[in-house]
């Protein structure tokens, strides 16, 4: 008893200290026949707008008859605004053990409204007990006024008081804690923050942010607000599956949003398949992860460009510049590792429906990160060829073209590099030769657009840089997964992935009917996002003479590609 | 394989003039970080680890004195000096507590190193790589053609760099007094301290050594790649092969595997486009079967 008085002791003070405020509200409490309810009114006016915020309701269940085993019963908490049907955002199954007298929970609501002037009605009601609730037990609630106002809550805080209040509690009963911060909406994100590619990691987290906060500044779902947990993969395919399995059944999270590279994207695809959790990929560019109907997975959505799609949009523009130039002598450096390998290929078939004819003099295969390319230079220096194709990305591009110009490589062979148009690798070029041309990964100059603007803007102005590729990628698929939510008004895998599978959204990145995106049906990929392909100029905006790809044409050829493999 | 492309490049006097400078260029400058690496296993008997990150704390630093003096001479320099410095310290503080312990516990401290040294540089210089320091006014001229062979001038500069710091490195162990108590501690360090020197300043001395040269190529392939958190790592293993292929501790052991390992690397690029990292490993098997102690090392 001492040590259940001590916990209790610790919790008030817990809440006295760390929340500044005194506990009480003490709710009454009525039988219904068998059940019990409790109601609870608050009303907001203009005068006092800190009354929106989290609040804590703490719940007290209290032997009254002494029972044979373990008291079992259900307690739902209804919230929302009076007058309107009330939603349900707590079911819970609570027990008291034999040994104990009573049991505690706690549970924060949060509540938010754009009007300022409302009145929120909370119920609490106990039902489902072995014989009858109000005979076997009394509730005594306390609602304590605004543990936080609105506008401090983040997300840091909100945990940190929920979390503290939980353990006090869990303490006091031995029972597992049923709080599980189910106002909150929680989304893993599994990426890379550290090493060379921190950068893909960090620009995903920026654009998550971005939305997430918006969202939950906005009222979230009916209060519930989105909580992301990033964690850091390392770039290692194994500690992807792991931190995503942690995610699911420790963190309990509703979705997971994956921006893992390609090889991580292939373990985290398993792991969900499994599992049955949402995923939307936000990174991976190889095709086969949802082309190849083996691996493709009801529950996962690639929201970032697919290899297939970029590889038809770059042959059909290096085709009009092999008619232009003439360019018959073709050579090939690409990543040693699956994505390369899946951009090296595509973009050659892509080649020869367009422009048939051309001959492959040699192909360079230089391992991810590696520092020096003399070998590769050199032997391109040796064949001469008229045009390189690269999907080298990021610093490994950077390098490729600084050594490169050592040997003077492009006063006579044109380089198509489909990922050189992101700010940061073509701001970290030596002196950027003019005339290379590059698929528009991330530029705010196309598509040409005042929303792409805005968006390039908003970003800029929050974290101090230009978003890149894998900015716009997290974006659209957060602004999907959002939509999804409010849509289905809940957290259901199979609603939510309903919600999203086959629809269109209005997109800074789209360039469908009325400037959209669309994830396909048949293989919920993403679709009618911008492709366009330029040349580059030494300074910013980097790109000039930009075209856009024709996604009819994308399509049409993406159907021949996956008939010629076999995954039609 | 591409056999005769292999061929055709052996007989083709600018395939072979091109690809053997490039092997040359490789090569050299994998000798500068793998030499540092072999000198502070032969003499100290610690296999760092960490010295991958000291390669990239070079290349930080030279490109911290270039974005503040743009003089590349003096970023070269002093990135290297200051990866020095670096490493008497680290010396001092970490390596000379564990060079009696077991070899896991050299390996997990050196690793703790490069791990928090990897996120350090990210605090300080950011998540981004940075952009390469870029060559010199005076080498950014068009390459030279050798029999219809291109030749980068900076490269020619970079090999003649590492072969004067091969050669000074090959005065100081074999003509000077310190080149001769460096190799009598490795041979019986006690019976030095026996006679009265302070081994502990040899040790910090070869340490200080090895981080110069590491720091050194590092601030060289900054000139020429990108700068960024992890980029030790891959130069690590090569240098490990090196060191493995060369014999362990044989500062000329370390020069001809770097030569190698260069133009095994510039001539698999024609002959096994898709096996030249395998090509190193397989090399390395071949010297571990045939001759366990390397082309250069003294057998135990």
């Amino acid at each position: 008893m001492k040590f259940i008085s001590l916990s209790y002791l610790l919790l008030i003070l817990y809440i006295f200290l760390f929340n500044g405020i005194s506990f009480g509200n003490e709710i009454n409490c009525n039988t219904l026949d068998t059940d019990i309810k409790c109601n609870y009114l608050l009303e907001v006016n203009s005068k006092n707008i800190s009354d929106l915020g989290t609040y804590n309701i703490s719940i007290s269940l209290n032997k009254i008859k002494e029972i044979k085993g373990v008291f079992n019963g259900k307690m739902l908490i209804n919230a929302g605004l009076c007058g309107s049907n009330l939603k349900n955002i707590i079911t819970e199954n609570v027990q008291i053990a034999q040994s104990h007298n009573s049991h505690g929970y706690n549970f924060p609501v949060i509540l938010h409204k754009q009007k300022i002037e409302a009145n929120f009605c909370i119920s609490i009601l106990m039902n489902n007990c072995i014989d009858s609730c109000s005979e076997l037990i009394n509730l005594k609630v306390n609602i304590s006024p605004k543990m936080i106002k609105k506008q401090n809550i983040s997300r840091r805080t909100l945990l940190k008081n929920s979390v503290a209040s939980v353990s006090t509690l869990a303490l006091s009963t031995g029972f597992p804690s049923i709080l599980k911060a189910e106002e909150n909406i929680k989304i893993g994100v599994p990426t890379i923050l550290s090493g060379r590619v921190a950068q893909l990691g960090i620009s995903v987290s920026n654009a998550l942010n971005m939305a997430v906060d918006n969202f939950n500044n906005n009222g979230g779902l009916d209060g519930r607000n989105i909580e992301l947990i990033i964690r850091d993969s390392r770039a290692k395919p194994d500690e992807a599956a792991r931190v995503c399995r942690d995610f699911i059944n420790s963190e309990k999270v509703d979705a997971i949003i994956n921006a893992e590279a390609s090889g991580a994207s292939f373990a985290v695809q398993e792991v969900i398949r499994e599992s049955g959790t949402l995923c939307l990929h936000t990174v991976s560019e190889t095709s086969r992860l949802t082309a190849d109907p083996e691996i493709r997975a009801w529950n996962a959505f690639r929201f970032a460009r697919q290899g297939i799609h970029d590889a038809v949009g770059s042959a059909r523009y290096a085709a009009k510049i092999i008619k232009e130039k003439g360019l018959k002598k073709w050579m090939s450096v690409n990543p040693d590792y699956a994505y390369g390998r899946d951009s090296d290929d595509t973009f050659f078939w892509a080649l020869e429906k367009f422009s048939p004819g051309f001959e492959i003099l040699g192909k360079g295969w230089p391992k991810i990160f590696q520092p020096d390319y003399t070998e590769v230079i050199t032997q391109i220096a040796r064949e001469k060829p008229d045009a390189i194709y690269s999907s080298l990305w990021g610093g490994d591009l950077v390098s490729f073209i600084d050594q490169a110009s050592l040997y003077g490589i492009f006063k006579n062979t044109q380089l198509f590099a489909i990922n050189l148009a992101d700010y940061t690798t073509m701001s970290a070029v030596k002196n950027l030769p003019k005339g290379l041309h590059s698929a528009t990964r991330y530029v705010a100059a196309w598509p040409n657009t005042q929303d792409n603007r805005d968006y390039d803007k908003s970003y800029t102005n929050l974290y101090g840089d230009h978003p890149t590729n894998w900015s716009w990628e997290a974006s659209v698929g957060i602004d999907y997964l959002i939509s999804a939510l409010k849509e289905t008004n809940g957290t259901n895998n199979k609603k939510l992935a309903e919600a999203i599978r086959g629809k269109t959204r209005k997109s800074f990145m789209g360039v469908g009917d009325g400037n959209t995106v669309s994830i396909r049906n048949k293989d919920q990929t993403i679709i009618d996002y911008s492709i366009g392909w330029g040349t580059t100029i030494s300074d910013d905006p980097y790109m000039t003479d930009i075209q856009a790809a024709d996604w009819n044409t994308i399509e049409a050829l993406e159907n021949e590609w996956l008939a010629d493999k076999g995954w039609v | 394989m591409e056999i005769f492309a292999f061929l055709d490049c052996i007989i083709s006097p600018a395939c072979l003039i091109s690809q053997a400078a490039g092997g040359l260029k490789i090569g050299m400058l994998l000798f500068l970080v793998a030499s540092g690496l072999t000198l502070v296993f032969g003499v100290l008997g610690v296999i760092n680890f960490a010295h991958g990150a000291l390669y990239m704390l070079g290349a930080y630093f030279s490109w911290q004195v270039m974005s503040i003096t743009g003089h590349f001479g003096l970023s070269v320099i002093l990135g290297a000096l200051g990866v020095a410095i670096f490493g008497l310290l680290f010396e001092r503080t970490l390596i000379s507590r564990i060079y009696n312990a077991d070899l896991l516990v050299q390996i997990l401290l050196c690793y703790s190193v490069v791990l928090i040294l990897d996120d350090l540089v990210m605090i300080i210089w950011g998540d981004e790589f940075l952009s390469s320091l870029g060559i010199p006014k005076i080498f950014q001229i068009p390459p030279l053609f050798i029999f219809d062979a291109i030749i980068p001038p900076f490269h020619l500069a970079i090999i003649t760099i590492s072969f004067i710091v091969a050669i000074i490195l090959w005065f100081i162990m074999t003509k000077t007094k310190f080149g001769r108590l460096v190799r009598a501690a490795a041979i019986n360090p006690k019976m030095l301290e026996a006679l009265g020197v302070n081994t502990n300043i040899i040790k910090a001395g070869v340490f200080m050594l090895g981080s110069f040269l590491a720091g050194l190529g590092g601030a060289l392939a900054a000139s020429l790649g990108s700068v960024v958190s992890g980029m030790g790592n891959s130069i690590l293993i090569e240098s490990f092969i090196v060191t493995v292929i060369g014999g362990m501790g044989s500062i000329s052991g370390a020069f001809l595997a770097s030569l190698i390992i260069g133009m095994a690397r510039s001539f698999g690029a024609v002959a096994m486009p898709l096996f030249t990292d395998g090509l190193m490993f397989l090399i390395m098997v071949l010297v571990l079967i045939l001759r366990p102690q390397g082309l250069m090392g003294n057998k135990k």
